[in-house]
């Protein structure tokens, strides 16, 4: 089921039945643990549904929204917020938005990402019990 | 016709008589017997506890002093924190039902003798076994179960406290079309049965703290010949404010009143409710500055980060960390999803069908994550890390990066005619 997007004057055609099935999943996974889903919806959508660059940037964010948004309320109904650890995470994201591209112009993001390429596997060969991970 | 009344009257009278005189007798006998009995026995088996103060905080070490009738010994020492109290959940995969109660204290250790000699029943023969044994085959095992130990190291006598605390133990029972539409399942009336509450009260005090060396500790309680002890306890760093009960224990039937003291936590220190630990609160907020910083540089949010070192550093429950820092995001995302549509940048249709899947995924992942143990969670949570770490290794092959420099061009030259665009309107209206 291909369904066409208008952006800009140009025309696109993305299959949807990817898309939802493959933002379901990355959903319930970024739910479960409770990380944003940015990192897998931006190549969901240009890498597998075949978009621009341009048309994903801002609506994958949307997409995001509505995950993070039902995910919260109901983390919140569940009773599994800590509100007073909430305030001082959100004190630390909003500021990071304010950092952070003052730092970005100094630095080589190739490098950045060489860098978190290896803390975040180092991150999860431990998460994952791997033995002799100090 | 008098006389009959008469002697009516005196018969009612003499039964009268009879029955109250009997009732006094029995009165005066009971209690007479009873009082003696339990006075001679209160005497005999009177535990006496102390400690050297009154109020402590995170990192004090506690002497625990006292005194008991002569010929027994304290074996153990219950140690709980009766106003800090938390919610904890788990999913019983035998049988599906899922237990959940708000009030399992925070903080809860009992403290073994090493040197005691635990004592098992085993249809009438009595086995005896030196608990540091028991305690050891118990730590080297990764599925233990707490049951199992109480019974064997005979702690059991010990676990008095957290079976009082808990007022309602709700129940759920599982099932796949259930979980389906979202729900916890059936849920079925709370527990009322005294024994049952008990051993799902301590199941999820092994849900919440996991680790047997982090519920039950061996350590040296020196019991002298007059019947004095001492043993001294470190309280933790993180451990919750307000008050706790400290029990002496002797065995099933010989325990001491509970000593109170006060765990005092002030600032810097904060106590944090949901997670139930103590902390400085300068450590989360760099913590989560720091890594959101990284975290948007490297083009993710930090929640991946972030998450597993809430987990490895501050041991907080896997549930508390995904549902306090998932909404942390909010802002951002809103932020940009605000300058975005400004300069008219997001397909709304597009962004609006996939986020309505999204937004069912989002209605599951919560209750699915009260559903997985931690140990399910981390292997979750490891494989995500190890495809995000794959994703951003292929974001740094000159080959991407080639097709990205002409993407972004793409980006800034769109970004631009939509300011540009923007603008005009603005002008023409």
């Amino acid at each position: 089921m291909k369904m066409k997007l208008e952006f800009w004057g140009q025309e696109f055609y993305a299959n949807m039945v990817i898309g939802a099935i493959g933002g379901f999943i990355i959903a319930v996974a970024s739910s479960l643990g409770g990380f944003g889903g940015g990192p897998f919806v931006v190549p969901l959508m240009t890498v597998i549904m075949g978009l621009p660059i341009y048309v994903v940037v801002g609506s994958s964010l949307l997409a995001i929204f509505f995950n993070t948004l039902m995910a919260s309320s109901r983390y919140y109904f569940f009773g599994q917020t800590d509100v007073l650890l909430f305030i001082f995470m959100a004190i630390g994201a909003v500021s990071a938005g304010f950092i952070a591209p003052r730092i970005a112009k100094r630095l080589s993001p190739l490098w950045v990402k060489r860098v978190a390429v290896i803390g975040c596997t180092y991150l999860a060969l431990k998460l994952l019990n791997v033995p002799y991970i100090p | 016709m008098y006389g009959k009344v008469k002697f009516t009257v005196l018969i009612i009278f003499l039964f009268l008589f009879l029955i109250t005189f009997g009732i006094t007798k029995l009165f005066a006998q009971l209690p007479e017997g009873g009082g003696q009995v339990s006075e001679a026995k209160s005497e005999q088996i009177k535990v006496e506890v102390k400690l050297d103060k009154e109020v402590y905080k995170g990192g004090d070490t506690i002497r625990i002093t006292g005194k008991v009738p002569s010929g027994m010994r304290v074996n153990f020492i219950e140690i709980t924190s009766i106003d800090s109290k938390v919610q904890v959940s788990r999913l019983d995969r035998k049988d599906y039902k899922f237990y959940l109660s708000k009030e399992i204290p925070a903080f809860y250790q009992v403290l073994i003798a090493d040197d005691y000699i635990a004592k098992i029943d085993k249809n009438g023969t009595v086995e005896e076994k030196p608990v540091k044994e028991i305690y050891n085959k118990y730590k080297a095992e990764k599925k233990w179960r707490i049951g199992e130990f109480l019974k064997e190291s005979n702690a059991d006598y010990a676990f008095i406290t957290p079976p009082k605390l808990v007022a309602e133990m709700r129940v759920w029972k599982t099932t796949v079309s259930r979980a389906v539409i979202g729900s916890r399942g059936e849920e079925l009336p709370s527990l009322t049965d005294k024994k049952e509450i008990k051993r799902e009260t301590a199941r999820l005090i092994q849900a919440r703290m996991r680790k047997l060396d982090s519920i039950f500790v061996l350590t040296k309680i020196s019991n002298k010949e007059d019947g004095t002890f001492e043993a001294t306890f470190r309280l933790p760093e993180n451990a919750p404010p307000r008050s706790y009960t400290v029990i002496a224990v002797v065995n099933r039937d010989v325990k001491s009143e509970p000593a109170k003291f006060v765990c005092d936590v002030s600032f810097p220190k904060l106590y944090f409710p949901v997670a139930g630990t103590s902390t400085n609160f300068l450590g989360p907020l760099i913590l989560a500055l720091a890594i959101c910083t990284f975290g948007v540089l490297m083009g993710a949010g930090g929640g991946f980060i972030l998450n597993p070192l809430l987990i490895l550093i501050y041991h907080i429950p896997h549930g508390v960390v995904a549902g306090s820092v998932m909404p942390s995001v909010l802002f951002s995302q809103g932020a940009g999803i605000y300058n975005y549509s400004k300069i008219g940048f997001i397909n709304w249709k597009l962004g609006i069908t996939v986020g309505i899947f999204m937004a069912l995924g989002g209605f599951f992942g919560p209750l699915l994550n009260q559903f997985v143990t931690l140990e399910e969670y981390k292997f979750v949570f490891g494989i995500v890390l190890l495809i995000l770490a794959a994703l951003m290794l292929w974001q740094t092959t000159p080959g991407y990066i080639e097709k990205s420099k002409k993407e972004k061009a793409i980006l800034e030259e769109f970004k631009k005619r939509a300011a540009a665009a923007k603008a005009a309107k603005e002008q023409k209206g």
